[in-house]
């Protein structure tokens, strides 16, 4: 216990010493989970940004931008043409309309064919969708329109105006009467339209009338899953970096020295990966202080995160060493390794949000101890559990990916210390 | 002359000599392009705002009239035989009955129920109106109120015309009277109000835009990780520099005839050849299985390829020589890479990012180099190609006039 303990306490010093390797291994994934979790949110939006730009400036265009903004569910942005197109461009508004200079004129005289464009990304998927919600508004204009010019029409033919023939106050009287056919024909919107939805929720279990959702906000997507995977990464990453003790003892020549002293051997490996462990354990607490800090984003919202992380660190420090007494050299680990850990974390889904990814990828990525994690980490550590801890923990050590780790720790790391004891001099 | 060409046969045999680290060099490219492409196509593709979803429509009048009501918002959105396909709606329509719709948004399998009553044609024609049910999922707010606002607008399609209709009604009943008007106006009205309604949509004209030049998802991905693998291949060169230290033969290299210059140029070349090998695995394969576009004038190509790894090169020797350690020069170098492919939108299409980060992609080579070859797999070069490819020639050259302090100081201490 002793030579575990000198051990231990030697390689934490050389672990330590590296500070700004360590700040290094912090910083960087703090600053990737930033740039994961923003690119990787999802439906964390209450309200659709669309962007309108009016050139007309007309009654009937601030009719219709006034009507849209009332519109629950949308966050109107007015802006001028080049802005509309450029928030569109950079994906901050779903859809652009621009009001056209003429729309107005256009509509009374009924020729509508392009008087409002649509600017749209290719990745958009709901232009349509709004441009059917936004059409309803001008058909609402449209038939204010229609309704009173065939009246007008009518009126004509009926020899209504025939009184006025050849004056301007004809022209007046009709105007009139337009006026007052587009005014009763708007007016039939209030108090409600004529034809109108029955709106219910269904809400825990029970479909009840609609509810005022006007002070309720849906968004709050977490980047716990981004936070994870940058962590369960690096993890990879700095275990393997620093588990070149083995092969420097190798390259030292005292390997054959350690071998031949009673339980020696044993002593160094128990503290190497007692060690790593602690230099692991150490890691992830600065990360989550600062995640929470930053963030806001606890990454032990769920007791069972800490089972899950400590069952990965075994696997990836039972690999780590496997891996050392298989390369010959410490430059070929110290080469391969960060390469290693980026591309089982890519493959594992640490850079992507794996949880909502199914088929082949998914499949794949459970080939990887980063991938089987992440799994367990999606399945257990995002959210607490109503269950006792000690349940959770069942559940988690029982379930297949958990056992596939902790089959990895137990191999790799037997298989190290036989592959270390065979070796002949 | 002589000598560089033996530093680069000696740096080619070195390479050449572990076949399984060759395999996965070649072979690793394309299988991450294929990979990127499964999993992250959504964030190039999809939208960001709101995810696609299901509605689920009961027709409980089972008329003509009702039939043909339903495919006005079939026609208009996605049928649930186009699951799965790439119609790009973001709302699918299942037509089914009422307790299997209620079960399916119980099960959360459809955001929202819309329930045709019976009797709602009729009662539309008498201008009683029946309300159509529209059960939505509190829970996710956004889509409940999307699925609103959309159903309304269809209710206030129905809305204004029959607005329409009311007021010649009205108005023709004071000119002439109620008789003569249903006699022989309200048909004609009610055509000429409904079809009026229904062309609402010819007020749009769409355009798209796109920040992207217009390319596959495959070639976006082949160009954003082109880039990414040219400059794994330029690491070689600090892997290679780092090696030398290590072991001590750069030291050796100071005392021998060969001159600095003779020594860069080769380690240059040597790159070269490691990134010409690493591209050409990317894009042959990818212009095989991805059918992407290289039909464009190869000089383009060429022009691109030479000066992002002139700039990666530079890039690598900057990094080997402002870090104290070679060790610590290859993991800069890794995590250099990992940093610059993602802020500069190799991981992650640059709209995805936040704006600070946008700002920041702009110092990558990643950037401008990917830009650079989505212009020439578009196959329609614009005034940004030049503007790319000389961004990235001033990049090389800066870093090489801040690498040179740093090996002048070297030397001075050797």
């Amino acid at each position: 216990m002793a030579k575990v303990l000198t051990v231990f306490k030697y390689k934490l010093k050389i672990l330590f010493s590296q500070k700004s390797f360590l700040v290094t291994m912090i910083l960087i994934p703090l600053f990737l989970t930033f740039i994961t979790g923003y690119a990787l949110k999802f439906e964390k939006y209450s309200e659709i940004p669309v962007a309108i730009c009016d050139l007309d400036n007309t009654d009937y265009s601030k009719m219709i931008i006034d009507r849209i903004k009332k519109k629950e569910g949308f966050k109107i942005i007015v802006t001028n043409e080049a802005g509309a197109v450029d928030l569109v461009k950079n994906y901050k508004a779903e859809s652009a309309f621009i009001i056209k200079n003429g729309f107005k004129d256009n509509l009374i005289s009924g020729n509508i064919e392009g008087i409002i464009e649509q600017v749209t990304s290719p990745s958009s998927s709901s232009h349509e969708v709004i441009k059917e919600i936004i059409g309803s508004e001008i058909a609402r204009i449209m038939l204010n329109i229609s309704a009173a010019d065939w009246v007008i029409n009518e009126y004509t033919k009926l020899g209504m105006f025939s009184l006025y023939s050849g004056s301007s106050s004809g022209q007046v009287e009709k105007q009139r009467i337009w006026d007052e056919a587009w005014q009763y024909t708007d007016a039939l919107w209030e108090p409600e339209p004529p034809m109108k939805l029955e709106l219910k929720e269904f809400n825990n279990g029970s479909i009840v009338p609609e509810e005022d959702d006007s002070g309720k906000d849906s968004s709050g997507g977490s980047i716990s899953l981004s936070a994870f995977g940058m962590l369960v990464a690096f993890l990879a990453f700095l275990i393997m970096f620093n588990s070149s003790w083995l092969v420097e003892e190798k390259e030292n020549g005292t390997l054959k020295r350690i071998i031949s002293g009673p339980d020696a051997l044993t002593a160094l490996f128990v503290g190497n990966i007692l060690s790593l462990l602690f230099f692991g354990i150490v890691q992830i607490v600065i990360f989550a202080a600062i995640c929470k800090l930053i963030f806001k984003v606890s990454i032990f919202a769920s007791a069972s995160s800490i089972i899950v992380l400590f069952i990965y660190l075994l696997s990836i420090t039972g690999i780590s060493l496997l891996i050392s007494c298989i390369l010959k050299t410490r430059l070929q680990l110290q080469a391969g390794a960060p390469l290693f850990a980026i591309i089982t974390g890519f493959i594992g889904g640490c850079f992507w949000n794996i949880t909502s990814m199914g088929g082949i990828v998914k499949t794949i990525s459970l080939f990887t101890p980063q991938g089987l994690a992440l799994d367990l980490l999606g399945r257990y550590g995002i959210q607490p559990s109503s269950e006792g801890f000690l349940a959770e923990a069942g559940a988690i050590l029982s379930s297949f990916p958990a056992i596939v780790l902790i089959l990895i720790a137990v191999i790799t790391m037997s298989s190290g210390y036989i592959l270390v004891k065979k070796l002949r001099y | 002359m002589r000598r560089i060409f033996v530093i680069i046969k000696n740096d080619m045999k070195l390479f050449f000599s572990d076949w399984k680290a060759v395999v996965i060099f070649l072979g690793l490219p394309f299988a991450f392009v294929s990979l990127f492409i499964f999993s992250l196509s959504p964030l190039l593709e999809g939208n960001k705002f709101i995810d696609s979803f299901d509605i689920a429509i009961v027709d409980k009048e089972n008329s003509l009239e009702s039939r043909m009501l339903i495919n006005q918002f079939l026609s208009q959105a996605a049928t649930e035989e186009d699951y799965g396909g790439e119609g790009g709606n973001v709302v699918r329509f299942v037509k089914t009955d009422e307790s299997n719709a209620l079960e399916m948004l119980k099960e959360d399998k459809v955001a929202g129920v819309i329930i045709i009553p019976e009797g709602f044609v009729y009662s539309m024609s008498i201008g009683e109106n029946k309300p159509f049910q529209v059960i939505v999922n509190s829970s996710n707010l956004l889509v409940a109120n999307f699925i609103k606002n959309y159903m309304q607008s269809y209710a206030d399609l129905i809305s204004a015309s029959q607005n329409g209709i009311m007021t010649a009604y009205v108005f023709y009943s004071r000119a002439a009277s109620e008789d003569e008007f249903y006699d022989e106006k309200y048909t004609e009205v009610i055509t000429k109000f409904s079809l009026k309604a229904l062309s609402r949509n010819e007020a749009f004209k769409t355009k798209e835009v796109s920040y992207i030049p217009s390319v596959t998802k495959y070639e976006y991905f082949t160009a954003a990780l082109l880039v990414v693998f040219i400059m794994f291949g330029g690491i070689m060169g600090i892997k290679f520099t780092a090696g030398e230290k290590q072991l001590g033969i750069s030291t050796r290299l100071n005392v021998s005839p060969i001159t600095g210059a003779e020594f860069i140029t080769a380690r240059f070349i040597t790159v070269f050849i490691l990134s010409l090998f690493q591209f050409l695995s990317v894009i042959i394969p990818g212009w095989i299985v991805f059918k992407i576009y290289l039909r464009l004038n190869p000089v383009y190509m060429l022009a691109m390829f030479i000066l992002t790894v002139f700039a990666v090169s530079a890039w690598a020797v900057f990094i080997a020589v402002i870090f104290p350690t070679p060790v610590a020069a290859d993991l800069a170098g890794s995590l250099g890479t990992l940093l610059m492919a993602a802020v500069g939108g190799s991981i992650y299409p640059l709209t995805s990012l936040p704006d600070a980060v946008k700002f920041l992609s702009y110092f990558t080579i990643n950037r401008w180099a990917v830009h650079g070859f989505m212009e020439i797999f578009s196959g329609n070069l614009t005034h940004m190609f030049f503007i790319d490819i000389a961004v990235i020639a001033i990049m090389g050259i800066v870093y090489i006039l801040l690498s040179l302090p740093f090996f002048k100081l070297i030397q001075k201490r050797v």
